[in-house]
């Protein structure tokens, strides 16, 4: 169990809010019928679901996990029968309606031995509506000693009806500034790059270990792909008018030949687009401080809304991005508008 | 017993309990005393407003052993097993999960039993939109006319996704939102039963968040309640133990926008994220922000459509005085403009920013009636510029000492404010002549009616003299000739367009063309005689026609060149060749 422990210390740890108020439910007896856990990834909210069935179950009784006894072992090793966990069928995107029938006909029946019986629904946003559906009722009225759990990332998916028939508990994501913090003194990289790189990653401290390649499975490739790419876009302006859209669709074409790296590729644009609009007002805040002197002048060169323009244009391209349109063409349109407009 | 939320609690079990749905719950209980009670009864509304509460309390009532009653006594058998959730004759079906039509088929074979225990039947079908359409057609039938002992009641919080034929044949009460202060005494007087204090403000942001529904407050309230272990709650603990969107930050977001402070917002932004809000939410707050200035600006603070707490209308009310309420307009559609972004975004935080900076772009000095008036003074003046150039272009230097009069009195005049120059100058002059616009004209010239008036100044220049000329020929010229081809032979105005004419020459024009296809020269010999005519008619000169370059050797030659150059350009792009190419390192002579 040791491995086990501290990846969960790992991941657990941003969320000491949330843990002393679920503590505090487990002690006062309160266990409600439903609990949302709301936050983003890589927040420990699976951490927190099996810390709090512990807490309920264990047979010491005081409110807090001891590790000890069987119930705490069993729920640790995930061997525990009365917790259910539901997520998305292997191979499948969403969490279907015969998934939620199959788990009211088990809770149906009464609990082995757990005192309290947990259902955990992991990524509940990616229910289906009809799923959702299904829900409801028994969400609003288990059985005796029966609660759910709904884990999610974000709220918009689910039904308005869902979210009133449970208790929100809300997971903290660390600021940018912890993670450049915790970059610099446990990781040891220096206050500059920590910074690109907590900008880039956006609040998920997966993401920036990934990027930062002090991962195992990071991708070192992207130190070198940002100055370059960056560089790129930064040549554009000043090229011929009638080179632009050749330029365009030379990079579109470089860009799209290496689809694993369209994630990586899509976060650096975000930051250096974004970057160009906030320069106006606070050029202290943006990210890619090694090339402000650059930005400046391009800035200087175009008119203010005109570099709205470009946001507005990018955001609909992750968007087509995202909904599965063709990468090439929706780079090369991407590309092309920007080099037009 | 295990501990059970607030929602679940206290779920009213009489219809005077129910909260804010006078309008449903008088409309039953009268229906059950005057014995007017339909067979099928539909609740809809949105979540947490008590569908579900009264359909049970409606089947209490039914089936109670007092009789028919509008106040069930929630102490026999039958309550008490309907309370339970274990009544026998009473079905509570969640329509979600058993949507199909064979469990439809199972219901409508079991209607025709008799009660066991109870006067009724009573079949509640919760979440009735999501019924399979073969599911809602099964139940046509069973619906119109069911035996005397069965009542079916449906809730759905969808009603636009039930069928018109099962509508027609229920009777349908809308359940609304609860208002804002109902709620909050409903908390108010649940609180004092759980033995708590909590300060009055504090309950009203409850309620305010619950956005009409009770589920929804009693959830938030539950939290709250649970998160420490005090007994009396003031209102900062509550917004705290909310940390939903802190009102005072959609505050300054809206004071930032209405400042144009870019600076500011980017630095509220990455506060609130910091704070680990949701900003999804928040920008939902945001719209509702300004959506209260908008109702603000239009209909004063006192409207009842406003949802909020009186100091805050006060603020709201400061903030947005002296602007336009085509402004606020303006940034609230933008908002909304924009929502389909912030939602798909993969980072909420940089679309949020990008929003809040193009709001802050769009001028609230421009004022649609400044426009409108600038735009008249163009207009007039373009008026008079035509004016003058079509009666008195000959005058034109008698012009300038009239102008030059006119100047001195207009002088001491603050321009700017086209109302206040026109209006005595009108009156000075009964004629509205060209000339009181003149000196604003002066002043500051529009580019491209400047440039406009004198080119129109010096095309009117020479164009006598041009016409002088005309007159002087007589005899018209070949452009005029070809006019007329134009209009009596369009094919050979064509091919003429196409080729050069000489006119030199004092008794024939010739026409060379370039080259001819045999169809057009065929053409043209058929129409031979009729261009003589026309020519020497309007030209007074025979025309002849030359075709040059049409000799069929060159061509042959020009096309067998490019079959070379084509088989040259084959044989080099061949792989072989340029495989031995690079392997000799060699050059194709």
């Amino acid at each position: 169990m040791p491995a086990a422990s501290s990846e969960m210390n790992r991941e657990a740890l941003p969320s000491s809010l949330a843990l002393s108020e679920l503590a505090y439910i487990v002690q006062t007896g309160r266990i409600p019928n439903a609990l949302l856990f709301y936050g983003p990834r890589g927040t420990g909210k699976k951490q927190a679901a099996l810390f709090f069935a512990q807490a309920c179950n264990c047979r010491t009784n005081n409110g807090r996990p001891c590790n000890l006894c069987a119930s705490c072992k069993k729920i640790a090793a995930g061997m525990h029968p009365d917790m259910i966990f539901i997520g998305p069928a292997e191979n499948k995107k969403m969490i279907t309606i015969s998934q939620i029938r199959d788990m009211g006909s088990i809770i149906a029946s009464r609990a082995n031995e757990a005192a309290f019986r947990m259902v955990c629904i992991l990524n509940a946003d990616l229910m289906t509506p009809q799923a959702q559906n299904a829900l409801l009722k028994m969400l609003e009225e288990p059985p005796e000693h029966t609660f759910f759990i709904l884990a999610v990332a974000q709220t918009a998916p689910l039904l308005p009806t869902i979210l009133s028939r449970c208790r929100r508990i809300d997971f903290q994501a660390l600021a940018d500034h912890e993670i450049k913090k915790m970059l610099c003194t446990q990781y040891g990289l220096d206050p500059e790059t920590a910074h690109i790189i907590s900008g880039t990653a956006g609040s998920d401290l997966d993401q920036a270990l990934r990027l930062s390649g002090l991962n195992k499975a990071g991708a070192p490739d992207w130190k070198m792909l940002r100055p370059w790419l960056i560089k790129e876009i930064c040549r554009f302006p000043a090229t011929p008018p009638h080179q632009k859209a050749f330029k365009g669709l030379d990079l579109s074409r470089r860009l799209s030949a290496r689809p694993e790296y369209i994630l990586d590729v899509m976060a650096v644009l975000r930051t250096v687009f974004r970057d160009f609009c906030i320069l106006k007002y606070r050029s202290d805040k943006i990210v890619n401080l090694d090339f402000l002197s650059v930005f400046k002048d391009i800035s200087m060169m175009h008119s203010y809304t005109r570099m709205l323009t470009w946001m507005t244009l990018f955001h609909e391209t992750e968007k087509r991005l995202e909904s599965n349109s063709g990468t090439r063409l929706t780079l090369d349109r991407f590309f092309l508008s920007l080099v037009v407009s | 017993m295990s501990y059970q939320v607030l929602a679940l609690k206290y779920r009213p079990q009489t219809f005077s309990d129910v909260v804010g749905q006078d309008h449903v719950t008088t409309t039953l209980t009268n229906a059950i005393s005057g014995n007017r009670v339909p067979h099928a009864l539909l609740l809809a509304g949105p979540r947490g407003t008590g569908k579900t509460t009264i359909a049970r309390i409606m089947a209490k009532a039914m089936t109670c052993q007092t009789g028919p009653t509008p106040s069930p006594c929630n102490e026999c058998r039958i309550c008490k097993d309907i309370i339970s959730g274990h009544c026998a004759d009473v079905f509570e079906i969640d329509g979600a999960s058993n949507n199909s039509v064979e469990q439809i088929r199972e219901l409508r074979d079991n209607v025709a039993y008799m009660p066991s225990a109870a006067r009724y039947k009573i079949y509640i079908i919760d979440e009735v939109h999501m019924l399979s359409v073969a599911a809602f057609n099964a139940l046509l039938k069973t619906l119109e006319e069911p035996p005397d002992h069965v009542l079916f009641i449906f809730a759905t919080t969808e009603v636009h996704k039930i069928p018109a034929t099962i509508l027609s044949r229920c009777q349908r009460h809308d359940l609304s939102r609860i208002a804002l202060d109902k709620i909050s005494d409903h908390l108010e007087s649940l609180c004092r039963k759980e033995g708590y204090t909590v300060e009055r403000e504090g309950l009203e942001l409850i309620a305010l968040e619950a956005d009409g529904s009770i589920r929804d407050g009693l959830s938030l309230l539950d939290r709250i309640l649970s998160a420490g272990p005090e007994k009396e709650i003031d209102r900062q603990m509550i917004a705290q133990r909310l940390r939903s969107t802190d009102r005072k930050i959609l505050f300054s977001i809206a004071s930032a926008v209405l400042e144009r402070d870019g600076a500011q917002l980017i630095d509220l932004v990455s506060k609130i994220n910091d704070a680990g809000m949701d900003l999804k939410e928040f920008y939902s707050g945001i719209i509702a922000q300004f959506r209260n200035l908008n109702i603000i600006r239009l209909c004063g603070k006192e409207s009842p459509v406003l949802n909020m707490i009186e100091t805050e209308k006060h603020e709201l009310d400061r903030m947005c005085k002296k602007f336009s309420s085509a402004y606020l307009g303006m940034l609230l559609d933008l908002l909304l403009k924009e929502e389909s972004i912030v939602r798909f975004a993969s980072h909420t935080q940089t679309a949020v920013e990008m929003v809040l900076l193009k709001m802050i772009q769009i001028e609230p000095e421009i004022r649609l009636d400044e426009i409108i008036t600038k735009v008249d003074l163009l207009a007039r003046r373009m008026e008079n510029r035509l004016g003058r150039a079509g009666v008195d272009a000959p005058a034109s230097q008698c012009d300038n000492p009239a102008r030059e009069s006119v100047q001195p009195a207009e002088q001491p005049q603050p321009p700017g404010d086209p109302f206040t120059e026109k209006v005595p100058l009108a009156a000075h002059r009964p004629m509205p002549e060209p000339v009181p616009y003149e000196p604003a004209h002066e002043q500051v010239p529009p580019s491209d009616i400047q440039t406009d008036s004198s080119g129109s100044r010096s095309s009117s220049g020479p164009a006598p003299p041009l016409r002088q000329e005309q007159a002087h020929q007589g005899p018209p010229t070949w452009s005029q000739f070809m006019d007329v081809l134009q209009r009596d032979l369009p094919f050979i105005f064509g091919l003429f367009s196409k080729g050069r004419a000489d006119t030199s020459n004092p008794d024939k024009v010739i026409v060379t063309l370039a080259s001819c296809s045999g169809f057009e020269q065929s053409r043209l010999n058929t129409k031979t005689k009729v261009l003589t005519a026309l020519s020497r008619k309007h030209l007074g000169k025979s025309i002849e026609v030359t075709i040059e370059n049409n000799t069929g050797p060159a061509d042959e030659r020009f096309r067998q060149q490019e079959s070379r150059q084509k088989a040259e350009q084959a044989a080099t792009g061949h792989p072989m060749v340029q495989h031995a190419v690079r392997l000799f390192n060699a050059d194709i002579i």
